[in-house]
């Protein structure tokens, strides 16, 4: 591609996106994001799962833009309800309210607002950049991808998202396996065999993303509302225009901790598997290091909010990068985004950026756009999410509810999805509990599929001979880094499960 | 540890069961799968996938039960009437959206899952129930023009 052709994408990209409908849709996105970021309790997951049912009725550029906008949207307002109350309102804001509130004691709660909300647009801004340069690029290379390679990625996607992800491992494959085993239900697409679906007609066409999403995290986000019934309360005039204007010294003093925020959000948001989470607490990390005085941080150092909001924001957008290049998510969210994609008839890889680039361009333009509205609806307008914040639960989560049947039941208008989703509900709500993340069996659950398909290709390709895997260059480095993980995390499992033994017996012999 | 002399002899029989029963769906996954053939790695038939992924789910939920076997860490805590009310009130939402119409359904949906939050009164119940279901109505059947239908 060139120059030329670069830019006039990128014109018709901005033509696209702003035009009346798509500027209509990315400020419903970018507000419901918001205001889900803002309230703790209702994550973007669960949002955009919410959301999807209604979108079925639109246009697929409006309809992307406007998930995407929720997406982005939540990690501004994360950071509102930890600055102020020290309540994450989105796990990439736990980082956030170390500082953040800390600021708000010393009275600074304006600063740290305006800190936040200056630092993830221009994070967010600089990612988009950096994706509007990295994903044709990355596109074109992948063409040379064959589906031995295409598996490998996923594979390594799967594996490596399940392995680095907190708590038990185990369990985290465990659930990466049954996503993989709900992904097998419905038509065999090679053989037309009917796999799974007990004589369900509605189970030919598989399990729908919806049900298994709203019932993941939904239902499960209602069940955790439920009798959680805190009142966050903040005096809304605390926060004016004014208070929030920092000073030359604070400007400063941030300038290079969003920079370097938003390198560590880009890369880790691009690689499979972490995500914008881990991003933040590097980000924290590193400025606590090179800090002159860290014993300045957890006190309400300025830097421990600017760099985690850079880096969620730079994440969140870079986490774009191999979804729209490659076809194949990181995380959670970026798989659901993708399965969005799908039942809209779009299909994310290196074909889609070429052959759809109104698309392609019109979505990373509305990006750029969208960040824009955040600011001006998180600077001028914060005193409204504030009072937000004071929104009791018990409102809120019978308002989910009926999204959910109603969101669900619209679909195909059948009683079968309802039920699924109870299903999925009750039963992702106990295995939660039991320790058991939901995350990596929604990523299992939409890589599965498209895993069976090329890996029979790749066997075919091959003449049945797994040697493909192997052989060819890119796909064993790829096959390294999953062996690798594997070990590295047996490795893990078996030494803490030493640790414990002989912990216990010490403690077993200090009570003798 | 007076209190607690053998914290890691306990059985800890509920992540036992969980596991045991992921296992037992993968077991369930390779036998359905080799019900469907498998066939060769060159022409492979419907059940070799399932008889991959099954294997794996069976081995990791073996595991599983074999790595928390043990623990002094109690069974969760689940909130059982929520979870009831919750449950109840989609069944509910399901059955009667189809022959009565929306408004009813929602606001049963909505009615009994509340009754499982023990913070709210029944007045408050009755209102919200009844605020959600018409707004609702109104937001999707008529402004959206969702084919349902307000009452039967």
């Amino acid at each position: 591609m060139t120059a030329v052709d670069f830019f006039s994408h990128i014109v018709m990209g901005f033509e696209r996106a702003l035009s009346l409908d798509a500027l209509f849709y990315c400020f419903v996105g970018v507000t419901i994001g918001t205001f889900t970021g803002v309230l703790p309790g209702v994550g973007a997951l669960a949002a955009v799962s919410l959301c999807l049912p209604f979108t079925f009725y639109l246009d697929p550029t409006l309809a992307m833009i406007m998930l995407a906008g929720i997406f982005y949207g939540a990690q501004y307002g994360g950071a509102v309800a930890s600055i102020l109350v020290n309540v994450p309102g989105t796990p990439t804001a736990v980082v956030t309210a170390i500082d953040g509130n800390q600021m708000t004691r010393n009275g600074r709660a304006g600063v740290a607002l305006f800190t936040s909300m200056i630092s993830s647009f221009t994070g967010g801004s600089l990612a988009i950049i950096m994706m509007m340069l990295f994903t044709p690029a990355l596109a074109m290379f992948a063409l040379r991808f064959s589906s031995a390679e295409y598996f490998m990625i996923m594979l390594l996607g799967l594996v490596a998202a399940s392995t680095i992800a907190p708590g038990s491992q185990l369990k985290s494959l465990a659930m990466m396996a049954l996503g993989l085993a709900i992904g097998l239900v419905g038509t065999d697409l090679n053989t037309g065999t009917l796999r799974f679906t007990f004589g369900r007609l509605e189970l030919t066409d598989g399990v729908s993303l919806v049900s298994v999403a709203m019932g993941l995290f939904g239902v499960a986000e209602i069940l955790a509302s439920m009798g959680a019934s805190r009142s966050l309360r903040v005096d809304p005039k605390s926060i004016s225009l004014r208070t929030m204007l920092p000073t030359a010294a604070d400007l400063k003093a941030i300038v290079k901790p969003v920079l370097r925020g938003t390198v560590i959000g880009a890369v880790i948001g691009a690689l499979p598997g972490s995500g914008a989470v881990v991003a933040t607490f590097m980000a924290y990390a590193t400025e606590k290091r090179v800090a002159k005085d860290p014993s300045r941080f957890g006190k309400g150092a300025i830097e421990g909010v600017a760099a985690p909001e850079a880096a969620n924001n730079s994440a969140v957008q870079a986490a774009f990068v191999p979804t729209l290049s490659l076809g194949i998510p990181g995380d959670a969210l970026m798989a659901f985004l993708l399965g969005a994609m799908l039942i809209h008839g779009i299909v994310p890889g290196p074909h889609f950026i070429m052959e759809q680039p109104t698309l392609f361009w019109g979505l990373i333009a509305s990006f750029w756009i969208g960040n824009v509205m955040l600011l001006v609806l998180n600077i001028p307008l914060i005193g409204i999410w504030v009072r937000m914040l004071s929104i009791p639960y018990n409102i809120l989560y019978p308002a989910m509810l009926f999204f959910i049947g109603i969101g669900v039941y619209s679909v195909h208008y059948q009683v079968f999805d309802v039920f699924m989703v109870i299903l999925f509900g009750v039963v992702g709500f106990v295995l939660n509990k039991t320790g058991y993340p939901q995350a990596p069996l929604l990523l299992g659950f939409i890589l599965g599929p498209m895993m069976e398909t090329h890996f029979r290709r790749a066997l075919l390709m091959s003449r049945g001979h797994f040697g493909i895997f192997w052989e060819r260059p890119i796909s064993a480095v790829l096959l390294v880094c999953v062996v690798l993980l594997l070990a590295w995390t047996l490795y893990g499992i078996l030494r803490e499960h030493r640790n414990r033994k002989a912990a216990t017996e010490a403690a077993l012999g200090g009570a003798e | 540890m007076s209190q607690n002399p053998e914290p890691e002899s306990r059985l800890n029989l509920w992540e036992i069961s969980v596991a045991g029963l992921l296992a037992l769906l993968g077991i369930y996954l390779v036998i359905g799968g080799v019900t469907y053939g498998v066939g060769t790695p060159r022409n492979m038939g419907a059940g070799y996938f399932p008889v991959a992924i099954g294997g794996a789910l069976a081995i990791v939920g073996l595991a599983i039960m074999i790595e928390a076997r043990r623990g002094a860490e109690a069974p969760p805590r689940l909130p059982w009437r929520a979870l009831a009310c919750v449950t109840v009130g989609l069944v509910l939402f399901a059955v009667m959206i189809t022959p009565l119409g929306a408004i009813p359904a929602i606001f049963f949906l909505v009615f009994v899952t509340m009754i499982g939050d023990s913070s709210v009164s029944w007045k408050q119940r009755l209102i919200i129930s009844a605020t959600i279901a018409v707004f609702g109505y109104v937001f999707f059947g008529v402004l959206f023009r969702l084919n349902i239908a307000a009452f039967w």
